[in-house]
């Protein structure tokens, strides 16, 4: 066969180039310590690479928030052991002040200490986390859940929100209770009712309406389940003229209860066993609320109890058995705070619990997934190793018999 | 002897000659194209008479190439094919790099946004969380745009490459042209030899053409060649030659077209779609295979992922309590619904036709440009082709009544104004400048949405179980949340009127909740179970008869409610067939509870409700009243209330007593008449006096409530007095109750005006990663870009096979062209020493042809 000398070159070139470029691929790789440097190269490979690292990252990601949650969770139970232990106080002040030998003045100093414990209950259910929100109010991170209410008592001006974050690809867990559900919703023994100020009333300042206190708890127990309203009316209304309200139970269809009753401004007013009192200069058509409740929040139970022991009536025998009464219904709630406080701490135990295994479970994904990921993409150093030794062989033979091949021609031996 | 003397010479002269020949060889050893040539020697034609014929030396007939046709033709088809590949491959590469690359890549930055929302979900209302979500955002959009101009540079080189190889192919076809001209004029001269130089110049030439264009070529007669590019397109014939050159493209200017032109630039056609193989081949390919699916891909992916990210961004609340904000810039603002739409330089009514394509849903999108084209007289029919695979996806006619919107493959085409003419084409380009218009419109972290707007929230002295969800966005747009900023219009109180009911009402007046318009009133719940509350069918609609609040109340023993025929159809939405249903027709006097129950009965589909309420007031003294025959006890409203509650036969009705103010309200929860008699007195009864012994009757009104695609109407007469005012029942939001509440317990929802710290929206901006929102539902964003990233891959991929193939396909027919015709200097230097020895040989014989001429004259002197 005839070969042409530029083919003998051109040969012996190709041979050395395509060498070189096997040599420096594999090069690359063993550089890069991967396979696949450029999609081309596998696409199907570089397709599932693409997810796989997503995965990983996703789950990496879902780690980073369970970290951050359990710090939430954390402060948030710590708060709650908190106030387990002022409730826990509280019990022991109830039990104390249970006791027939103390005298009034003693129920008394007993009283400025529950409005200190619940001072210090109201700044633990008030504590904001370190970015600044309020722990207990639900979606309205700014607003201070708890805020002392206009003659005495408070209420809960956050909401029912629980803010939840993605724990796995499936899975989401709550990283706050609200104070509704930890401090308000909580089940009282006999019932309890809750006063409020219609939103529409024309007063200024607006007129308010305290927290109040069952002063007879058979009487309010015979009426437990009603509601009532108290509507000012015109001061025409009443001789001599003045402001007056009238009573109707709301669920008796607004039926009256008592009509026309005189008003005297921060006046106690009692009716079927409770005490309350209006402060202001409540307008006619203004709104009062009182509303039977399963429920009571934990503040108002200090408070009540507190304004059990301040009773006056507390010195005649009549007084002392229904203030025995209170005190033993009082005792329960705080009973019924405690349970409400460890269901909750059961809960975020719970999912503390499920923070865990659910980190367990991505740094298991994790660590699979790039498992995976290393057997489609990294490079086996073996392998390529070898590859590279017997390329560069490969590339060494070429160019010593390229040269030896060029040398040979006849005008040599011209 | 002289005849010697001849021979000797005419054997050196041909040596010689042959000597030269392979110099000639020798010195174009490494000449590419060059076909060694072969020195023909031939025997003199000999002398002689008597029978012996002496021969008388040689001449050289004719200098030969060694040339093959068909090996020459191997050449350069597989010239053609490798060019084709190793083009394609090379611009490929780029572009393969670029969309994988970490650092260039779409979906390291996806998921740094996504993962920064995972973590600002942690602490929503944290400014540095915040402010991260913000910066990932810009560096993703930033990352579409680096890659969309990279993919531009890329468009730029290949019309820069396409205008380089066409002024190459334009040099070439000149000079072939000329090469054309001398050898037919040298050949003409003598048949007998080839100009072999002129022959192996114009192969190589054609070589070089094949290099960057698919090339055919016809021979002629006269030695001259005639060479047309991609399918048949002549480009020389004989001495003819045409110019190519490229042009703006006509359908998109940013591509270049490839034309011929005359040689005084005068374009005579396009040839862009013919063009096939070489070097200008690939670029095409490339371009077309590659280039343009990749802008319009990456497009898709921008455009999707800026249009739902925003819908979901709006129906959030920002930490200014303000919805309705978008995060990206908005993908349908007029500017760029106009961009998309190329209008073809032939229209007629340019100025007056108005032309722009808005997206209406991710999910159907697809990466296709579209061809919207205009025909007929009179009222103008149009068609709209997908160019991708050239379908028509939807044809109409215009009826001159603008604007026209055209719902297809989630775009709406919208045709502003006309006039069109027929003819008049435009060229749609939906996701083409998607990454480059994709743009971070949100400026500051309070700006981030990631609360939502609704609240509900369960009342405190609620004494049943009932939970209720916090609410979700249905459609943001809803009046609930436009009539007032900041606001839900109206705030909702849902008021358990038993365990298994509820009424939903206005909470405008929290000390007076009132009846929607219209009423919600009376629903069904089923206790323990998650109930919806709100419709979420858009369209659902709700009419109201007469007056809820008062019954119309008459004087007699019956309600005179006139007969009335009612008609309803129902259009089915998906299918658009039409049910028309058989009238229903109302006899005189039926009640309300009657008439809806006829309206069910009737029209399956449709449900109607009854209730009766009746106002009593200003009791004169002395009067008493039975009411639906049951006599009423007591003096007073109060006596009443209590006489009526605990009437055994009116509980069985369902008839029920309230005290309003000063007041009585009876109801009939199912909508029978009532029927007060009045003794002793007056009474007003729904707002008109009465005197004593009158009998008021008192119908009740019906309510109906409908779904989308039904028509409902009456003849306007009976208890469908006056035209029934059709309203939405929609709120464009849900919240769902669970649990067992019981009567009385209430359920608030309102504007979630103090959420700061709710993350509701923000895990659904989170949840738009890993759904399936692209591409009918098969597709996230990553995986549609890795869809991209992985065709992109298998077409290079594929193209570096088929070019490792062509390479040494071509290595082989070169090498065999070669082998064939190319020069062996050993060979040559046989030659030279061949002919050398050959030259002395003749030398000798005139040598001794010249002894022996000496011998003769010595032996005459």
């Amino acid at each position: 066969m005839r070969i042409a000398s530029s083919q003998i070159f051109k040969v012996g070139l190709d041979g050395v180039v395509r060498n070189h470029a096997a040599v420096a691929k594999t090069q690359e790789q063993i550089a890069a310590g991967t396979r696949v440097l450029v999609p081309s190269d596998d696409p199907v490979a570089m397709v599932a690479i693409q997810r796989l690292e997503l995965n990983i990252s996703a789950s990496e990601q879902y780690n980073q928030n369970i970290a951050l949650a359990e710090n939430k969770l954390a402060l948030e139970e710590s708060l709650l052991q908190a106030s387990e232990n002022i409730v826990q106080r509280m019990k022991e002040i109830v039990i104390a002040t249970n006791n027939a030998t103390l005298n009034q003045t003693d129920r008394e100093i007993f009283a400025v200490e529950i409005r200190e414990r619940a001072k210090e209950l109201l700044n633990t259910v008030n504590t904001r986390d370190s970015t600044g929100e309020y722990v207990f109010s639900g979606y309205s991170g700014q607003v201070q859940p708890f805020v002392a209410r206009p003659g005495g008592g408070f209420s809960y001006a956050g909401d029912d929100g629980q803010r939840k974050v993605q724990i796995s690809a499936n899975s989401f867990m709550a990283v706050n209770d609200s104070g509704k559900s930890v401090f308000v919703d909580v089940p009282v023994e006999n019932g309890s009712f809750s006063t409020s100020v219609a939103s529409n009333n024309t007063s200024v300042p607006p007129a308010s309406i305290t927290i109040g206190t069952i002063v007879d708890p058979d009487t309010f127990q015979a009426v437990y389940g009603e509601d009532y309203q108290i509507t000012f009316n015109a001061e025409t209304d009443i001789v001599p003229n003045g402001p007056n309200f009238t009573v109707r139970r709301m669920s008796d269809n607004f039926r009256p209860v008592s009509a026309n009753q005189a008003y005297i401004p921060g006046g106690p007013i009692e009716f079927n066993g409770i005490r309350f009192q209006i402060n202001g200069n409540p307008q006619p058509n203004d709104d009062f609320f009182i509303k039977s409740s399963s429920t009571q929040d934990l503040l108002t139970t200090f408070e009540r109890i507190a304004l059990a022991l301040e009773d006056d009536g507390n010195t005649t025998a009549g007084g002392y058995q229904r203030l025995t009464q209170i005190l033993g219904d009082s005792l329960n709630n705080l009973n019924f705070a405690e349970v409400k406080n460890l269901t909750i701490r059961a809960q975020l135990g719970a999912r503390l619990n499920v923070a865990d295994s659910s980190e367990v479970l991505n740094e298991e994904l994790v660590f699979q997934s790039k498992k995976v990921l290393s057997e489609i993409r990294d490079l086996d150093y073996a392998e390529a190793v070898s590859n590279l030794t017997f390329q560069r062989f490969v590339l060494e033979a070429a160019q010593a018999s390229f040269v030896r091949v060029s040398n040979l021609s006849i005008f040599n031996f011209i | 002897m002289t005849s010697g003397l001849n021979i000797g010479i005419s054997g050196l002269r041909a040596q010689q000659l042959a000597l030269s020949t392979t110099a000639h060889n020798i010195a174009n050893a490494n000449n590419p194209g060059y076909s060694r040539q072969i020195t023909e020697m031939g025997t003199n034609p000999p002398q002689g008479g008597g029978g012996t014929f002496f021969g008388t030396g040689v001449s050289v007939l004719s200098v030969n190439r060694s040339y093959d046709p068909f090996l020459t033709n191997r050449v350069r088809f597989d010239t053609v094919s490798f060019n084709e590949f190793n083009q394609f491959h090379a611009s490929a590469s780029s572009v393969d790099n670029l969309l994988a690359d970490p650092s260039t890549g779409v979906t390291p930055a996806l998921k740094e946004f996504f993962d920064a929302m995972q973590t600002a979900s942690t602490d929503s209302s944290s400014t540095p969380l915040r402010q991260v979500v913000i910066s990932e955002g810009g560096v993703l959009v930033n990352r579409f745009g680096v890659l969309y101009s990279q993919l531009d540079q890329q468009n730029e080189l290949a019309n820069q490459q396409l205008k380089t190889i066409a002024s190459e192919i334009s040099v070439l076809a000149e000079g072939i042209a000329d090469l054309n001209i001398q050898i037919s004029t040298s050949q003409g001269s003598s048949a007998a030899s080839s100009p072999n130089d002129l022959l192996d110049q114009r192969d190589e030439a054609i070589r070089r053409l094949a290099e960057l264009v698919g090339v055919q070529i016809i021979e002629q007669n006269d030695g001259t060649i005639n060479i047309s590019i991609g399918n048949g397109q002549p480009l020389i014939v004989g001495a003819q030659f045409r110019t190519v050159g490229t042009i703006p493209g006509r359908d998109d200017a940013s591509i270049d077209d490839v034309v011929f032109s005359n040689r005084t630039g005068t374009i005579n056609s396009v040839i862009t779609a013919q063009i096939t193989g070489g070097k200008m081949g690939g670029v095409i390919d490339f371009r077309e295979q590659i280039l343009s699916p990749a802008f319009r891909e990456l497009g898709r992916v921008a455009v999707s992922l800026s249009f739902s990210v925003n819908e979901q961004h709006e129906e959030g609340m920002d930490l200014e309590g303000d919805i309705n904000q978008r995060f990206f810039s908005d993908m349908n603002s007029s500017t760029l619904a106009q961009r998309r739409v190329i209008i073809d330089g032939d229209n007629n009514n340019t100025s007056s036709s108005d032309v722009n394509v808005t997206i209406r849903d991710v999910n159907e999108l697809t990466s296709s440009d579209y061809a919207l084209s205009f025909s007929g007289t009179g009222n103008l029919s149009y068609s709209l082709v997908r160019l991708s695979d050239n379908e028509v996806v939807t044809t109409g006619t215009l009826t001159n009544i603008y604007p026209v919107n055209i719902w297809v493959d989630g775009l709406s085409v919208n045709l502003e104004s006309g006039p069109f003419a027929s003819g008049d084409r435009f060229i749609l380009q939906p996701t083409r400048f998607g990454a480059r218009d994709i743009d971070l419109e949100i400026e500051s972290t309070e700006n981030l949405a990631f609360a939502v707007p609704v609240v509900a929230t369960a009342s405190s002295e609620n004494s049943g179980t009932g939970i209720t969800t916090s609410g979700r966005i249905l459609d943001i747009d809803n009046a609930t949340f436009s009539t007032t900023a900041n606001e839900l219009t109206p705030p909702i109180l849902i008021r358990f009127t038993s365990g298994s009911r509820y009424d939903v009402l206005d909470n405008t007046d929290p000390s007076n909740p009132i009846q929607m318009v219209p009423p919600m009133r009376n629903q069904m719940f089923i206790p323990g179970f998650p109930n919806d509350i709100f419709t979420e069918d858009s369209r659902a609609t709700s009419i109201q008869s007469v007056d809820a609040s008062v019954g119309v109340s008459q004087t007699g023993a019956n309600n005179l409610y006139a007969a009335t025929v009612i008609s309803a159809s129902y259009r089915d939405p998906t299918t658009n067939l039409i049910t028309t249903f058989p009238n229903v027709t109302t006899t005189l006097n039926d009640s309300a509870a009657s008439i809806a129950s006829q309206i069910n009965t009737g029209f399956n589909g449709i449900t109607a409700s009854a209730h009766t309420e009746v106002t009593l007031a200003n009791q004169g003294g002395g009067t008493t009243i039975t009411v639906n025959g049951e006599a009423v006890v007591g003096l007073d409203f109060n006596a009443w209330v209590d006489s009526i509650n605990t009437n055994t036969t009116l509980a069985v009705q369902g008839v029920t007593a309230y005290l309003s103010g000063n007041n009585l309200l009876l109801r009939d929860a199912q909508g029978e008449d009532v029927s007060v008699v009045i003794a002793g007195g007056n009474l007003d009864v729904g707002g008109t006096t009465f005197g004593a012994g009158s009998t008021v009757t008192t119908g009740g009104s019906v309510q109906v409530v409908m779904g989308e695609g039904w028509n409902f109407s009456t003849d306007g007469a009976g208890v469908f007095a006056g035209v029934p005012a059709r309203a939405s029942t929609y709120l464009g939001y849900q919240v769902t109750i669970s649990g067992k509440p019981e009567v009385g317990d209430t359920f608030d929802i309102e504007y979630n005006t103090s959420g700061f710290s709710d993350n509701r929206n923000l895990l659904e901006l989170v949840a738009l990663e890993d759904l399936k929102l692209m591409e009918n539902g098969t597709a996230t964003y990553a995986e549609s870009y890795g869809g991209l990233v992985e065709s992109v891959g298998a077409l290079t991929n594929e193209a570096s096979i088929r070019r490792e193939t062509q390479e040494s396909l071509l290595r082989q027919s070169v090498s065999d062209r070669d082998n064939a015709s190319a020069v062996n200097l050993d060979e040559e230097a046989a030659r030279l020493i061949e002919f050398e020895v050959a030259y002395n040989a003749s030398a000798q014989v005139v040598s001794i042809a010249r002894s022996l001429f000496d011998t003769l004259i010595n032996a005459i002197s």
